[in-house]
This record gives structure tokens, C-alpha cells and sequence, in this order.
């Protein structure tokens, strides 16, 4: 926005006038230099007895009344603008006042010179306002003195009475200055103003500081997890070694054999649970290009008897000529697998499985509507928290389909979840279609 | 100093050098090993792994990634320079894709992740074993 663009141009060289310790030192100079103009100009005065009309003091206070308003008007939006009318309006102004004291041959240099000066500071300094009030007293100095000497193309120039282009600079000085203080003040509030919304973007910061905090706990279980993973599998794998030597050493007659059977689906859960733990932190496999269809297949010729004995029956509606995924056939097979065994166990009676298949050109999807009793609307997003099981007691690990979600999200896909209690719930994993040759997937 | 066997064999059986940090580990896999029917010897670490490749040569190296001092990689690096035929299955507790390519790079024949499955090792370890006595 232009608005804001300028504003913070404004600061920029509002600070270097202003705040910075050049500025203080210009500050310094300006004051002196002012000080010794308003002295040199009462002590003349006083000598002189000359004075200006009431007319040209009541012009060059409308001047400086105009100049603040433009800044008022332009205070927000557009300051920089603001300072230029400002300036040139008073620029203007004292160009009147000018004429009206030196005479009408005094005119074309006060009405063109002062504004050009002020207009030319303005845009050297960028509108910086102690930087224009300088350019229009020197420049009204400069054209004073070039007019003092007769090198101003002006007849009646010669008759201008030092006291008075003394009280003119001092009055110029004193206006320009005025301006530049009230724009720095200006300038001041506009920075502040800055500083508030540099004070929100911080809160907006603490804010999410905060919500990265939250995660953090999630991360650091992670790394637990990871770790406590790494542990548990050495062990595990001894157990499952000794396991095997000790049956192989069982006759099948034994009849500790059983006990020891048990103890080998023991270790068998635990190696399983830690592979599914170990995938969980894995990195992704390459993207290949994967039928979603043919793998959709294996799945459910792998799953066959266990979906009969759970009496779920499956109805497929695959779409033909499927662009290939962009996923791993093994990880794209385990979501696949999650996906299922979560409907099947959410269907405990058994039920429906429709799977449906479909996409475009930039990615393809699966949706798995089964016929349980539905997910309620609080644990939507939960079931793809790490851990979050309904079926604890029946060895859930509640991993299954956050894993399934961090594969998919891995390879640019996602997994989601819709639901409407006692009309089943609706799972559908979407894929990217891999790039690449316009390979067509079997139907 | 002894001379160096070349064979890989004692007695028919294949030697086969086990190498991870976790006794247990080192301890169940050599008995199932030896219970297959490999002529076993274990290491603590990849110093011992080392030396033991000096003594003799083995069909097969199954080394743990993350060890103190020398780790698997490294003793990777050195069995591909001192002993070539040596064929290298490598295990690791932290499996990534990284480890991987880089084992599989260096010239590691196999890579598995922790826990490994009993029936998963011996298929695998047999593999390799058949590999080298084919090989010249």
C-alpha cells in the first residue's frame, strides 16, 4: 500500500533529522543559528524602527495556519504528501507576504523561488521536514541576498532595507522550523503508532510462541516415543531370538510348549507394535507411481478371510483408468490397511464396506464408507491424534490412522474423516497423482 | 602372529561375526545363530569388530549402527577394504532412510530395523551366506 510504503520512509528520514546524533548535532546548529537571526533581527528593528505591516504578519500566520492543516489533514494517510502542501503553501505565503512588503517587482522571485526551494528540499530530503525548512531559509536567503546585490532581474530591488530582508529570513526561518517541528511531531506520533502495531505483531508473535509451545509437548512425546522405542526393541528382539531356540528345542509333545507359545505372541504383538511406532518417525519411502486400484485389491484379497469372519461384507466401485499415486506402494498399502481394519472394527456386528475410487488430473482419492455406528462429532479430529483409541482394551494402539494421516501429508495427500451419528462414518485418503509420463493405471 | 583363514569356514560351518553394543542382543543373536548352525563370534563394539576381522575372514558381518568408538558404518568402511568377500548385514535400532543409503552405499548387502524378527534373520543371514559360496 502506498500509504504505508511512504509512512515508513517517513520514519526513516524523520529519524535521521530528528533522533539520530547527527540530527542533534544539526539541532544544536539550527537553534543557534535561529537565536542569532532573532536577535540580529529585534536589534535591527529596535535601531531601525522599521516594521512590517499588520496585513503581511496576518498573511504569513494564515500561511503557517494553512501549512498545519495540511499536515492535520495528512496525518494519517499520506504524510509525506501533507508536509509537501504544508510547505508549499507556506512557501507560497511568505512569497505574498513578500511582494506585499518589497514591492510588486519583487514578485516573480517570491512567488516562484520560495515554492521551488521549499518543493526542491522537500523532494532532495524526501519530504524530510527540518531538511525543507533549511532548503526555504537558505533559499529565501539566497534570493535576498542575490536580490541585496542587484543580481536579482528586478529594478526596485536595491531599496530593500537589510533590517527588513533580516526580519523577512528570520520570520521565514521561524515559520519553516515551526513546520518541521510540528511534522516531527507528526512524525513522532506516526512512529508511535508504529511501535504499537510493532507491539501487536510481538503479542502476534507471543501468540504463536504460545501455540508452538503447545505443539511442543506432541514433539517432545515423539522423541520419548522414538526413544523409548530404540529401547524397548533390543530386548524385544532378544526375547524373540531366545523364543525361537527354546521352542525349536520344545518337542511338540512338551507341555510347557503352549506357555511358551504365548510368550512368543507376547513378543510377536510387542515387534509389531514397535514397527508400527518405528514408522510413525520414519522418513518417507520415494514417491513412485502407484496403482491406487491394484493396491486397493491386494488389500482386500489380503484381508479376506478376516473381513468374512467379521462378517463385514465390502462392494467395490473403482474408477477406471486412474492416473498412478505418487506415494510408496508399501506405505500407500499400510494406510489402506489401517483404513479398512478401523472400519471393520468400528463395525463390531459386522456391516457394509463401499469403497469408491476417483480423482483428476491432480490427485485421485479412495473413500471408505462403512456402516458402523459413526464417529461423535468431539473425537473427529481426535482419531488422528497420536494414541487416541476407543478400542484400548482390544490392544487398539491408536496409531493406525495418525499414521496414516503423516504418510499421506508426507507425500502431499491427506486423509479425512466425516461422519453423521448412526450413518456410518466416511474416510477418505487422497493422493497426489504422480508426475510424469501420462501412464494410465489398470482399470 | 597367526596366519590370517581365508576360508570363512570351520569345520563346514559358516562364521558369521555379530556386532552391537547390548549384550543381550549380542547374546540372543548368537545363540540362534549357532542354533542354525553358523559358527558364531561376537563383539562388543567396532574396535573388537575390527580386530576380529583381522584374525580371520567371515561369510557374514551383522553389525548395530550406533556403537561407541567405531561405529557400523565405519566398520563397514573397513570390511569392504580388508576383507571384500565379507558380505554385511546391518541392523539398526534408529532406522532412517539416510542410514540406508549411506550403509547401502558403502557396500552393506542388507539393512534391517530393530526389533529383527527371528524367521526375518535367518532368512536373511542364510541368503548371504548362499550368496558367498556361489560367488568365486
Amino acid at each position: 500500500m502506498a500509504g504505508e510504503s511512504e509512512e515508513s520512509r517517513s520514519r526513516g528520514d524523520g529519524g535521521d533529522g530528528v533522533d539520530g546524533g547527527g540530527g542533534r548535532a544539526l539541532w544544536g546548529i539550527r537553534i543557534i543559528l535561529l537565536v542569532a537571526l532573532a536577535l540580529a533581527g529585534v536589534g535591527l528593528l529596535a535601531l531601525d524602527g522599521s516594521r512590517p505591516e499588520p496585513a503581511t504578519l496576518g498573511i504569513l500566520a494564515g500561511a503557517a495556519l494553512l501549512a498545519l492543516l495540511g499536515l492535520v489533514v495528512f496525518r494519517h494517510r499520506r504524510p509525506s504528501l501533507g508536509r509537501g502542501v504544508a510547505l508549499g503553501l507556506g512557501a507560497a505565503a511568505v512569497g505574498f507576504a513578500s511582494v506585499r512588503m518589497l514591492g510588486p517587482a519583487f514578485a516573480p522571485a517570491a512567488a516562484l523561488g520560495a515554492p521551488l526551494v521549499a518543493l526542491a528540499g522537500a523532494s532532495i530530503g524526501g519530504f524530510g521536514p527540518f531538511l525543507v525548512a533549511d532548503a526555504l531559509t537558505l533559499g529565501w536567503a539566497l534570493s535576498l541576498g542575490l536580490a541585496s546585490g542587484g543580481l536579482w532581474p528586478a529594478g526596485s530591488l536595491i531599496a530593500l532595507e537589510p533590517a527588513a530582508s533580516l526580519l523577512h529570513l528570520l520570520m521565514l526561518a521561524f515559520v519553516s522550523n515551526g513546520v518541521a517541528l510540528v511534522t516531527t511531531w507528526n512524525l513522532r506520533e506516526t512512529s508511535s503508532q508504529a511501535e504499537r502495531e510493532l507491539r501487536l505483531s510481538r503479542a502476534e508473535q507471543d501468540r504463536l510462541a504460545r501455540e508452538l509451545a503447545a505443539t511442543e509437548p506432541l514433539a517432545a512425546a515423539g522423541r520419548l516415543v522414538a526413544n523409548v522405542a530404540h529401547e524397548i526393541s533390543n530386548p524385544v528382539q532378544a526375547m524373540d531370538h531366545m523364543l525361537f531356540v527354546l521352542l525349536e528345542e520344545t518337542p511338540e509333545t512338551d507341555p510347557r510348549r503352549p506357555r511358551l507359545l504365548t510368550v512368543k505372541q507376547a513378543v510377536d504383538r510387542l515387534t509389531q507394535y514397535l514397527e508400527q511406532l518405528s514408522n510413525f518417525y520414519r522418513p518417507p519411502a520415494r514417491a513412485g507411481r502407484v496403482d491406487l486400484n491394484r493396491v486397493l485389491g491386494d488389500v482386500f484379497q489380503f484381508l479376506d478371510r478376516q473381513l468374512a469372519n467379521a462378517n463385514v461384507k465390502v462392494s467395490q466401485e473403482m474408477a477406471t483408468g486412474l492416473p498412478p499415486a505418487a506415494i510408496g506402494e508399501e506405505e500407500l498399502r499400510q494406510v489402506i490397511l489401517n483404513v479398512v481394519l478401523n472400519a471393520v472394527e468400528a463395525m463390531s456386528d459386522g456391516g457394509e464396506l463401499e469403497v469408491t475410487t476417483g480423482g483428476d488430473s491432480d490427485s485421485i482419492y479412495a473413500a471408505f464408507q462403512d456402516s458402523g455406528p459413526g464417529i461423535p462429532e468431539a473425537d473427529l479430529q481426535r482419531i488422528f491424534e497420536p494414541f487416541f483409541t476407543t478400542k484400548r482394551d482390544q490392544g487398539g494402539s491408536g496409531l493406525g490412522l495418525s499414521i496414516s494421516r503423516r504418510i499421506l501429508r508426507r507425500h502431499g495427500g491427506e486423509l479425512m474423516a466425516h461422519s453423521r451419528p448412526g450413518a456410518g462414518a466416511r474416510l477418505v485418503l487422497k493422493v497426489p497423482v504422480a508426475p510424469g509420463r501420462d501412464e494410465r493405471g489398470s482399470p | 602372529m597367526r596366519a590370517v583363514d581365508r576360508s570363512g569356514h570351520i569345520g563346514g560351518l559358516p562364521r558369521v561375526l555379530v556386532v552391537d553394543d547390548d549384550e543381550i542382543v549380542l547374546s540372543a543373536l548368537a545363540a540362534t545363530l549357532e542354533w542354525v548352525g553358523y559358527e558364531v563370534k561376537t563383539a562388543r563394539n567396532g574396535h573388537e569388530a575390527a580386530q576380529a576381522l583381522r584374525r580371520r575372514e567371515y561369510a557374514v558381518l551383522i553389525t548395530d549402527v550406533k556403537m561407541p568408538g567405531l561405529s557400523g558404518i565405519q566398520l563397514l568402511e573397513r570390511v569392504r577394504s580388508q576383507t571384500p568377500r565379507t558380505r554385511v548385514l546391518v541392523v539398526s535400532g534408529y532406522p532412517s532412510r539416510e542410514i540406508e543409503e549411506e550403509a547401502s552405499a558403502k557396500g552393506a548387502a542388507l539393512f534391517l530395523a530393530k526389533p529383527v524378527d527371528t524367521t526375518r534373520l535367518r532368512e536373511c543371514v542364510d541368503a548371504l551366506v548362499a550368496a558367498d559360496e556361489v560367488s568365486p
